[in-house]
C-alpha cells in the first residue's frame, strides 16, 4: 500500500488523478462515529415509568373493539390514576379484568368493547378496585 | 435526620400484589424447603402463629382457617424489592438498602417533624399505589432511633412515626432487645448486669459499657441518646460469620451425594465472599438427619484453613475434609450446611512463607463469577459439585407451593379476562 504522500507525488508526475484518491475509506471513520446512535429500544419507547410497569396477558374477546385480542400482551402502569375513558385492569370480586372505565349517567361502569358483552356497573355490593392503567397493547401479526 | 422504611410483611405483600384474592385472607410464606413460616400476614399473626413456626406443627390451624401457603419465590421478591429501591432513588436523598425490605434514608436536618411526616405519608402512598406494598416509616436523629420508631410505627394507623412522638416513659420502658444491634447474647449479658430497659441502658456509664461490652455497644447507646455514630452504610455489626445451609427435598444417604451438596454450598460461599470482598480463615461443616425420627444423628466440625481465602477450590477441598470426619454410613441426611467464621476484608499475611493474601479474586474465580452472572447460577462449576443438581442452590430445596414468576418469565405473567 502506498502512502498518501507517495500517491500525491505520483499524481503530480503524470498529471492524472487516480480514482481511489477520492474515496479514502479511512477518512470516513471519525464522522460515522459521531453520528452513531443507540439501537431503537422498545422498552424505552413504551415504558415511561419502569418501577410501576407490569405486563399481563389477555384471555377472552371482550375488548376486541380496542384492538385487544385473545393473547394480546398489555403494558400496565400502576402509577397512572384510573379516570373515566382509560382502559384499566380492574379487580372485581377478586377477578382481574381489562375494560374501559366510563361514567354513564353519573355511575362508573366497566365497559367492554364488544357488542356481545354488557357493561359491569360498579356498585357498592361489588368489591372493586383498579389494579393499573393499560398504556400499550402488543399484538403479533 | 434519618428514616427507616420497612415493607410490612414483605413476602406476603408481594404475593398479594399479583393475587387479589389473597387480600384480607391469612397468608404464610415458607422458608426454603417449605420448612417454617418466614412471612405472615396480619391475619396469621392474629392467630398467634409465631415467626419461624414449622409447617407440620401448624397443619391443623392452616386447615381450620384456610391459610394460604406459599413457597418462597425470591426471584419475585427481589424484583419488587428492586422496584422499591428505584422509587427511593427518585426521591433525591441519599439512602442505603439495608435488607430486602428495609432502607435507611438520610433527610435534611432542617425539616420539621410535620414536614418529615408529610414526606413519609406521600412516599407511603406512592409505593402503595405503584407496587401495592404497604410500608412503615420511622424517623429519628440517628439510625438506631429511626429503626426503633419504625418498630413502634406498627401500632400507628398512619404507618409513620417520629421518635419525638414516643412518650419518654414508654421509650425508657422498652426492653433492650428492641434496640437495633442488641441481639440475644447481648440482651442476656445486659440482663445479667441488671440492665433490662432502654432507661437502664441510658443510665449506664459509657466507659463501663465500652469496657464490659464493646465500642459498638457504646456507639449504640450514644445513638439512643441522639448522637449519630452509624452513618449511612455503616452498621453496628459487620458480617464476621456466614452460614450456608439447606434442607434437602429428598433424604440423602450416600457420601458421594452429600459431598456434591457440600461442594455446592462451598461454591456459593466462595461467590458470596468474593462478592463482598471478604476472606475466611475458619470453615466448618454440619450434617443432620431428621430430629423428629428415631436414631437421629447430627454432628459438626470446624477446622481452620491454612490461610485466609475466598477461593472456591480451596473451600471445596477443605469442606470435604471436614465432611470426612463426621460422615456416618447408613443415615438418612435431611439437612447440611457449611459455616464460616473469622471473616475479614483486611489484607493479611498469615504465613511467613507465603505471599500476602488479598480479597481480590484470582483470574479463574473472576472468570467463573462473570460466566455464572451472565449465563445463570452454576453455569460453570467445579466437578465436585456433580451434574445431578441443575441450577445450583435454588434447586436443592422443596418448593411445592411456588407462585408464578410474574415479572421475569413470559410464560408466568398475569392473565386478565
Amino acid at each position: 500500500m502506498k502512502g498518501y504522500d507517495a500517491v500525491l507525488e505520483e499524481t503530480k508526475k503524470d498529471g492524472a488523478i487516480p480514482l481511489y484518491l477520492s474515496t479514502v475509506e479511512a477518512g470516513f471513520l471519525t464522522p460515522t462515529e459521531d453520528f452513531k446512535d443507540g439501537k431503537l429500544d422498545l422498552n424505552q419507547h413504551l415504558i415511561t415509568n419502569p418501577p410501576a410497569s407490569f405486563f399481563v396477558r389477555v384471555k377472552g374477546d371482550s375488548m376486541v373493539g380496542a384492538g385487544i385480542y385473545e393473547g394480546s400482551l398489555l403494558l400496565v402502569d400502576r402509577s397512572i390514576e384510573a379516570v373515566p375513558e382509560k382502559i384499566i385492569i380492574a379487580v372485581v370480586n377478586g377477578e382481574m379484568t381489562v375494560k374501559r372505565l366510563k361514567k354513564k349517567n353519573g355511575v362508573l361502569v366497566l365497559s367492554p368493547e364488544n357488542p356481545a358483552y354488557s357493561d359491569i356497573e360498579i356498585t357498592p355490593e361489588r368489591e372493586f378496585s383498579s389494579w393499573g392503567v393499560v398504556t400499550a397493547v402488543i399484538n403479533k401479526v | 435526620m434519618y428514616a427507616l422504611m420497612d415493607c410490612s410483611n414483605f413476602f406476603v405483600s408481594c404475593e398479594r400484589l399479583f393475587n387479589p384474592l389473597l387480600h384480607k385472607k391469612p397468608v404464610i410464606v415458607l422458608s426454603s424447603n417449605d420448612g417454617c413460616a418466614i412471612a405472615r400476614s396480619d391475619e396469621v399473626k392474629a392467630l398467634s402463629i409465631p415467626m419461624g413456626a414449622p409447617l407440620f406443627k401448624i397443619k391443623d390451624l392452616v386447615k381450620a382457617h384456610d391459610i394460604k401457603i406459599f413457597s418462597s419465590n425470591f426471584t419475585l421478591y427481589m424484583d419488587i424489592s428492586q422496584r422499591v429501591i428505584e422509587i427511593l432513588d427518585t426521591q433525591g436523598f441519599e439512602f442505603e438498602p439495608y435488607s430486602i425490605d428495609e432502607s435507611f434514608i438520610s433527610l435534611p436536618d432542617t425539616w420539621s417533624k410535620e414536614e418529615l411526616e408529610h414526606w413519609g405519608i406521600s412516599l407511603k402512598k406512592k409505593i402503595d399505589q405503584w407496587l401495592g406494598i404497604p410500608v412503615r416509616i420511622g424517623f429519628g436523629s440517628t439510625k438506631t432511633l429511626a429503626k426503633l420508631s419504625n418498630e413502634l410505627a406498627k401500632k400507628e394507623p398512619s404507618g409513620v412515626l417520629h421518635v419525638s412522638s414516643i412518650p419518654d416513659a414508654i421509650f425508657e420502658a422498652l426492653e433492650v432487645n428492641n434496640v437495633w444491634g442488641i441481639g440475644k447474647n447481648n440482651t442476656n449479658s445486659l440482663n445479667s448486669h441488671g440492665i433490662r430497659t432502654i432507661g437502664d441502658l441510658l443510665l449506664s456509664p459509657e466507659p463501663w459499657l465500652k469496657k464490659t461490652f464493646s465500642v459498638v455497644m457504646l456507639k449504640t447507646v450514644r445513638e439512643l441518646k441522639g448522637q449519630p455514630c452509624f452513618l449511612l452504610s455503616s452498621n453496628p455489626e459487620p458480617q464476621k460469620s456466614m452460614v450456608i445451609s439447606r434442607s434437602f427435598a429428598d433424604d440423602i444417604t450416600s457420601r458421594e451425594d452429600l459431598s456434591e451438596r457440600i461442594s455446592i454450598f462451598a461454591s456459593r460461599a466462595g461467590e458470596k465472599l468474593r462478592h463482598s470482598g471478604l476472606l475466611t480463615k475458619e470453615l466448618g461443616v454440619f450434617i443432620r438427619t431428621s430430629p423428629f425420627k428415631e436414631n437421629s444423628y447430627s454432628n459438626s466440625i470446624t477446622l481452620p484453613l491454612l490461610h485466609h481465602t475466598n477461593d472456591t477450590k480451596e473451600l471445596i477441598s477443605h469442606s470435604l475434609v471436614c465432611l470426612k470426619h463426621i460422615f456416618k454410613e447408613g443415615k438418612k441426611y435431611t439437612k447440611a450446611g457449611i459455616f464460616m467464621c473469622d471473616m475479614t476484608d483486611n489484607v493479611k499475611q498469615d504465613n511467613l512463607f507465603e505471599a500476602t493474601v488479598t480479597p481480590t479474586p484470582s483470574n479463574l474465580m473472576n472468570a467463573m463469577d462473570q460466566l455464572n452472572q451472565r449465563y445463570g447460577t452454576s453455569s460453570i462449576n467445579f466437578g465436585a459439585c456433580g451434574l445431578k443438581v441443575k441450577g445450583g442452590m435454588r434447586n436443592l430445596a422443596r418448593r411445592d407451593n411456588l407462585s408464578p414468576n410474574y415479572t421475569s418469565k413470559w410464560s408466568d405473567i398475569l392473565t386478565v379476562t
